[in-house]
């Protein structure tokens, strides 16, 4: 008898909640009151968060120049190869009717330009941008070497298609002197990319260290001189040519080019008055797109876009008008069923 | 003076077309010249092979199988596309998962071969003893040869086919087990040769000169025929025949038996066990079937997709500046590449950017589901039977959701729906009734004679008869006693001087001689046993007894009380009651010489003896006089009628397939409910189809039944058929091969449908004198029939194998039948009544479990593939992807599978005592109701919609905000890491609406795995990892989190992307609530009633004019057409099982 009871014991199951799926849990249940209660909620954040986001997209001062038409002839006279070292520049004036208080942020903008490839985001090569091998250019065709075989440095096609105009703006005060604006090109990128991401190649100067190399094959001046005011900001770490690193997501996209320094005239921002822009060019006709300059101020929110503040509010209208009509269904299907109960 | 009478016999068989046999020389020994020509025959050894594979072909045909799947054939092409060709995404993200795949299912199908080479190996060397030159030898068994002589004791198991020639006991006979070959636990007598049963000694057995003549091997373990020539001093040989009573099997063991000689005939793969060997057929649910489909549907959409990128990219490159762009140019082995080489290139390209859309996760989840969720049916303690420790079996678990699909239900009756357990209610012998009070010993009590059928008081003679009854009972029958004494110490009890048990395949026989006697000593002088007649030798007159069911014997009665017993037969078969008539004959000697000879010739025939045999015993079994009948009542098993009410009202229709007569089956049917007593009875019987054509029987079925089909088919889906006029069928066996037996002229089909349009429309049907195969049959048909309905068969019995493998799901009752049922089923249970849980309860959430489970992984898919689908139109489909590598290949592996792997398993979307309670919630998920394309394509614009939004909400972010508050920059990544944190939250949280059921598991799964998408994104993007060549993700994540505006877009997309689902389900509820929404809405979150949506009609609450419906029907009166309860020849009816015994009258 012992020896069967055993068995049984062996083989009777174990009564645990999890074994005899009967855990203590707690059902959902979409009651009206709930659901109606959530889809209140929810719209009234999503409409009030959507005016706040309105009115401070509002607040934002904002103003595009563009200036590939303009700039054609000075674009023309580069195209041809034997032009390559004339100066040309264009200047382009505008006139901001109000003033741009606050921080004032200089992009420049690109349309119909893919820095997206494949083969594009591809062509670089990361060791080198680290610093610790200048040699590794592996990834980087059809811009690793150069005809005679000395590896570019920075190689890849990204770092070649470098965007190398040079804007100044320039303040007209009193339709006579323009006054230079002064710009400052620090804090343009992402902190880590300037201190961990990119490391010049330690030696005693720059040009030392990038011996053995060459520069890119579009490229004017080497990368150890691309900043002749401020030594510290060449080679690898040079904050334009670190933004131009991060690849952009679509054809039309803005980089960070200058931040107001505010001082002088412009401590409390760009006064309202006329402005123009001077402009080292840029071969853009060969990509068939588009330049132009963004000035911005900003807020918490963003920029001056109104998507963001729009979609939250039509998302708010859409969810309070699903909510009222849940509530009409609702209380005409309770008043159905008292009527059945009364018959 | 018989045994040549005997040998011209045989020398006529020997005549008779003699093909296909073999010729076995005992020992090896040549027979005397002359006699006949000594021709070796090659024979395979007694090796057995069941292994599938060897060590050295296992990797290649393993593989071959395992890639002959035309998902892992998919995938792998996917992987060897991606090592070829450059593509923007790692060969290991898709390789890593199938390799993972491949080797689990490799390793589990070595471990299970390396299982059966270990179980071949122990079978081929274990020792076998056989005689060499008059000594015993010990050998290995694989060494075997046909013709050796063989020697094995008691409690071994026969090393192959033996013709059984002596054994230890006096008298030749030897007692089997078949346990392991087909389930049978009882103790079987088998016969030794006669001339040879005196050799006792390996000597004698030496000496012994003799060739059998048999037939090659055959599957079927019951027949056997052949001949054994036994060459003495004389040239003459004795030829005796032999049958399957001479022949052990290999895999029965030898019991009560010291030890036995035979010669072995049948070896190796050649036995009658190694012919049964058959292998399951692999059975495949609907869901897996419906999963296939949406996988072509997938494919299509993928190569679509490819084909539509690759064309594009060609039109939009054909200008010259997008083909080649001054900042992006082609290296000089790019430019000279074939234009087509290059398209086919990015076709493929496109392929494996987009292949994650049909995951390999989504197989791996889906086994491991199906693995895991089966042990829920193993655990289950409701399921488990105290009284006989047996809990249910799942030996597969593919088909797990397909128990929530069911709509048929093939069930038997005996031991299914009832108990197997047989209790002897009454006799009644000459119209007097017995009960079994009054009856003591074989005497019945003088005073006590119970209900009395006529008024006359027994007379001397009835005495006789009494008596000639009880002793029929006692002799007819082929139940053994086994003495306990024998069984080792423990379970003997100390004052039971005399227990013993009775162990019979019939249990009928059991119950009957349990009253009869209480003396196993009467049993053992059991003068004779032949078929179901038998002979006996009493007072010096020889009696032959003759039991068996009222339908055979009826017609060979001549004499007796026919009328008044065949009333009462009739009264106790409708009462549900198991009955057996007797009846006897006297001979006189001179005819029983006649009937020794007639038998004797039927059996030594080697070609068509079961057919002769039969015309033999017709021969011998008339004139008989009627002595009485017998009732044995088995009992329904406990809650049988009320699982099957639960059944039916889940809309399942339930069959009943019995070897029973009808009237006995039709009251079982009435005990447990499955008729009720305002089913209309339609009877389809051979009774009838003798007096009518089939044809006119069954249009005029057909009219009844369509007649009210009209009204039917319009209420049919309200779930209140119940009320409703309903019909039940009962049809025979003989009357089911008439409908099945294909025409003269052709027309096959017509018959069959007429037959299924009327078993559509009938609620039960009761199928009675079937045979196993008709059984299957059966469900085949409506297997096949034009819907293609789930079929479930549950049986106890070796008889319903056949109908259990047939079956979509095959259940088996862990039964009295032996244990070949619950072996060869899919799911194996204790008792019919666990049945109503298995498919209402578990069956019912595995079907929802593993839908949502299907759907949701289509779904998620279609959310993580479509953005980076979109994003192709904006890289100058350039086949940039979106998401960075490790999102590529953890996406579907770690941050999104955990949750609907515990979903799968967890979820319950109403409680399991609702689900019990409210059986008609069973319908809603009827006909495959959660996997429609409806639902399908209804999850697929889902995932395109919240990829839409995912994608143009932070493109239009991206597109004209400056997305951070400090001026400075976000790039592709980013755009990426946004799109994909989006998705993850969102695809998540959608899971999180769908769970009703949320325990502490679920809590952790789902919001740890958001958390561990969050950890594991700042670890990614925190560190410089330095096996990583390249570092584009390095601070995304976190320069995302430090923006404003990215939170306010991630927190408006998730809010946009569930906004739809959840109105579309609110809705619908309300409008349109299913049986099952109501419920839950009934239950409420902690069992009260809450006043949510989808009340708008409840069960109780029910509009008037379906109120008017219910109880309308008067209850008509049932419509007897026909009855057929005589049936002519000898069909055996499943309570005389006719054992071929062949023992010589002494």
């Amino acid at each position: 008898m012992k020896r069967i009871s055993e068995d049984y014991q062996s083989r009777l199951p174990d009564n645990t909640a999890l074994k005899q799926q009967q855990l203590p849990a707690y059902r959902l249940q979409l009651s009206a009151t709930g659901v109606l209660s959530g889809f209140f909620a929810a719209g009234a954040f999503c409409l009030g968060m959507g005016i706040i986001l309105i009115l401070s997209a509002k607040s934002i001062k904002e103003i595009e120049v563009k200036y590939t038409k303009i700039c054609a002839n000075c674009a023309e006279l580069r195209e041809d190869a034997t032009n390559f070292d004339k100066e040309c520049t264009c200047s382009i004036p505008f006139y901001l009717s109000e003033t741009m208080k606050g921080n004032v942020y200089m992009y420049y903008k690109l349309y119909g330009f893919y820095q997206n490839l494949y083969q594009y985001i591809l062509s670089r090569s990361n060791s080198q941008l680290l610093g610790t091998d200048l040699k590794d250019v592996g990834n980087c065709a059809p811009f690793s070497n150069s005809h005679d075989g000395t590896p570019i440095a920075p190689c890849g096609a990204i770092a070649n298609s470098i965007f190398n105009d040079t804007i100044i703006l320039s303040y007209n005060l009193n339709s006579s002197i323009p006054i230079e604006v002064p710009m400052l090109k620090s804090k343009i990128t992402w902190w880590t990319d300037k201190y961990v991401k990119f490391q010049n190649p330690s030696s005693i100067n720059l040009s030392s260290a990038f011996a053995g190399t060459t520069k890119p094959p579009y490229w004017s001046k080497p990368v150890y001189e691309l900043d002749e005011e401020d030594p510290g900001n060449n080679g690898f770490l040079n904050d334009d040519f670190i933004v131009w690193m991060r690849t952009a997501a679509f054809p039309t996209f803005k980089k960070l080019y200058r931040r107001l320094n505010r001082i002088q005239y412009f401590i409390e921002g760009l006064p309202a008055g006329n402005y123009s822009l001077l402009i080292f060019d840029f071969p853009v006709t060969r990509f068939k797109g588009e330049k132009s300059v963004v000035l911005s101020t900003l807020t918490w929110s963003g920029g001056s876009s109104l998507f963001l503040g729009l979609a939250y509010t039509v998302t708010g209208a859409v969810t309070w008008l699903a909510a009222f009509s849940m509530m009409a269904i609702h209380l005409m299907l309770k008043k159905k069923k008292m009527l059945f109960i009364q018959d | 003076h018989f045994y040549p009478l005997v040998r011209d016999l045989l020398h006529c068989a020997g005549e008779e077309n003699w093909v296909d046999s073999r010729t076995i020389y005992v020992g090896h020994k040549e027979p005397p010249p002359g006699a006949e020509a000594y021709i070796l025959q090659r024979h395979p050894d007694n090796r057995i092979v069941s292994s599938k594979y060897t060590f050295w072909n296992f990797i290649p045909k393993n593989l071959f199988e395992q890639f002959r799947r035309i998902a892992n054939f998919y995938f792998l092409i996917i992987f060897l596309v991606q090592l070829i060709i450059d593509t923007p995404t790692s060969p290991v993200t898709s390789g890593l998962p199938l390799f993972f795949v491949i080797t689990v299912t490799a390793i589990k199908q070595g471990y299970e071969d390396w299982l059966r080479h270990k179980a071949d190996n122990a079978m081929n060397q274990c020792p076998v003893h056989f005689i060499q030159h008059g000594k015993l030898v010990r050998k290995q068994s694989r060494k075997l040869r046909v013709g050796d002589i063989v020697m094995v004791k008691e409690d071994e198991t026969f090393p192959c086919d033996l013709i059984f020639l002596s054994s230890s006991r006096g008298d030749g006979t030897c007692h089997v087990t078949t346990a392991s070959l087909d389930g049978e636990s009882s103790h079987k007598t088998h016969y030794a040769v006669q001339d040879t049963k005196g050799f006792h000694t390996e000597e004698d057995i030496d000496g012994l000169h003799a060739t059998i003549e048999c037939e090659q091997p055959q599957p079927d373990l019951y027949k056997f025929v052949g001949r054994i020539n036994v060459y003495n001093d004389r040239n003459d040989p004795v030829v005796r025949p032999l049958g399957s009573e001479n022949l052990l099997l290999r895999g029965a063991t030898l019991k009560n038996t010291e030890k036995i000689f035979g010669v072995a005939i049948y070896t190796g793969m050649e036995t009658k066990m190694a012919l049964n060997y058959q292998s399951k057929s692999q059975k495949r649910s609907a869901v897996e079937k419906s999963m296939n489909v949406f996988l072509i549907v997938y494919l299509c959409i993928l190569i679509s997709k490819a084909l539509i990128n690759t064309v594009l990219k060609y039109v939009w490159q054909s200008e010259p500046f997008r083909d080649e762009p001054w900042y992006n140019q082609k290296t000089e082995s790019e430019r000279q590449r074939n234009l087509f080489l290059r398209a086919f290139t990015d076709f493929l390209a496109f392929m494996v950017l987009f292949n994650y859309i049909i995951p390999v996760s989504m197989y791996v989840t889906v086994e491991m589901q199906k693995f895991l969720g089966s042990y829920f049916i193993t655990w289950d303690e409701e399921m488990f039977d105290e009284d006989t420790g047996e809990g249910p079996l799942v030996n597969t678990s593919d088909l797990n959701e397909e128990l929530g699909q069911v709509e048929y239900i093939f069930t038997d009756k005996t031991g299914t729906l009832t108990e197997n357990n047989m209790e002897f209610k009454e006799c009644c012998i000459e119209g007097h009734v017995y009960v079994p009070h009054a009856i003591c010993n074989g005497q019945v009590l003088p005073g006590a004679s119970g209900i009395d059928m006529i008024d006359s008081s027994p007379g001397t003679s009835a005495r006789e008869r009494e008596e000639l009854f009880f002793r029929a009972l006692c002799l007819c029958h082929t139940i053994q006693v086994k003495d306990d004494d024998d069984v080792d110490g423990p379970r003997k009890s100390p004052d039971s001087g005399k227990s013993c048990t009775y162990i019979s395949s019939s249990p009928d026989e059991v119950a009957l001689v349990e009253v009869v006697t209480g003396l196993p000593g009467e049993i053992s002088t059991m003068v004779s046993i032949l078929a179901f007649l038998f002979l006996f030798l009493y007072k010096r007159e020889i009696y032959l007894f003759c039991k068996g069911a009222d339908s055979s014997i009826f017609p060979r009665v001549i004499e007796g009380k026919v009328d008044q017993i065949r009333a009462r037969v009739e009264r106790n078969a409708v009462e549900g009651l198991r009955t057996l008539c007797v009846a006897y004959k006297r001979l006189n000697p001179e005819e029983y010489e006649g009937i020794c000879t007639l038998l004797q010739a039927a059996k030594v025939a080697l070609q068509d003896r079961e057919k002769k045999l039969a015309e033999a015993y017709e021969q011998i079994e008339k004139d008989l006089v009627l002595l009485g009948a017998t009732a044995v009542e088995d009992r329904l098993q406990e809650k049988a009628a009320d699982t099957i009410e639960a059944l039916q009202k889940a809309g399942i229709k339930v069959w009943v397939l019995t070897g029973d007569k009808m009237e006995t089956a039709a009251a079982t049917c009435y005990a447990c409910k499955l008729f009720r007593r305002n089913t209309q009875l339609l009877e389809l019987t051979t009774k009838k189809i003798e007096e009518q054509s089939l044809h006119d029987v069954l249009f005029e079925l057909s009219k009844t039944v369509l007649r009210h089909s009209g009204s039917l088919t319009r209420d049919n889906f309200s779930g209140l058929s119940a009320d409703m006029q309903d019909y039940g069928l009962i049809i025979d066996g003989a009357a089911l091969s008439l409908i099945m037996k294909p025409r003269e002229d052709g027309s096959c089909g017509n018959y069959r449908e007429l037959f299924l349009e009327i078993c559509r429309n009938c609620s039960a049907v009761l199928c009675c004198r079937m045979a196993p195969l008709q059984k299957a049959q059966i469900v085949k048909l409506i297997k096949l029939s034009k819907e293609h309905p789930i079929t479930l068969a549950i049986g106890d019995g070796a008889n319903d194998v056949s109908m259990i493998l047939e079956a979509h799901v095959g259940i088996g009752v862990i039964g009295k039948e032996g244990r070949q049922a619950a072996r060869n089923s899919d799911y194996a249970v204790p008792k019919f009544k666990h049945l109503k849980k298995m498919l209402l309860v578990h069956g019912h959430f595995y079907y929802i479990r593993i839908s949502e489970l299907v759907q949701y992984f289509f779904y998620k898919n279609v959310c993580f593939i479509f953005p980076q689908f979109l994003y192709q139109f904006f890289c100058g489909f350039s086949q940039q992807t979106l998401y960075d590598t490790a999102y590529l290949t953890l996406y579907n592996i770690s941050f999104t599978s955990l949750p609907i792997l515990l979903y799968s398993l967890m979820e319950q979307h109403v409680s399991i005592d609702t689900l019990r309670r409210d059986p008609s919630l069973y319908r809603d998920i009827a006909k495959n109701a959660l996997l429609r394309w409806r639902v399908f394509i209804y999850w697929t614009f889902l995932g395109v919609f919240d990829a839409l939004v995912f994608f143009f909400g932070a493109y239009f972010m991206f597109e004209n905000t400056t997305v951070t508050s400090n001026g400075q920059i976000f790039g592709n990544w980013t755009f990426g890491t946004l799109v994909f944190t989006v998705m993850v939250f969102t695809v998540t949280l959608k899971l999180a609406l769908d769970t009703h059921y949320w325990t502490w598991i679920n809590h952790f799964v789902i919001w740890g795995s958001l958390l561990f998408y969050i950890v594991f994104s700042l670890l990614w993007g925190g560190i410089i990892w330095p096996f990583l060549n390249y570092q584009r993700m390095y601070y995304v994540f976190i320069q995302m989190l430090s923006s404003g505006p990215a939170w306010l877009v991630i927190i408006l997309l998730i809010t946009v992307s569930l906004l739809p689902d959840v109105l579309k389900k609110v809705l619908c509820r309300q409008l349109w609530p299913s049986a099952t929404e109501r419920v839950q809405v009934q239950a409420g979150p902690r069992g009260r009633v809450s006043s949510g949506f989808g009340r708008a009609v409840t069960c109780a609450e029910r509009p008037p004019w379906l109120t008017n419906s219910s109880r309308c029907h008067s209850e008509l009166p049932r419509t007897t057409l026909g009855c057929s309860c005589s049936q002519g020849g000898h069909t055996p009816s499943p309570l005389t099982p006719r054992s071929r015994g062949g023992a010589e009258p002494s």
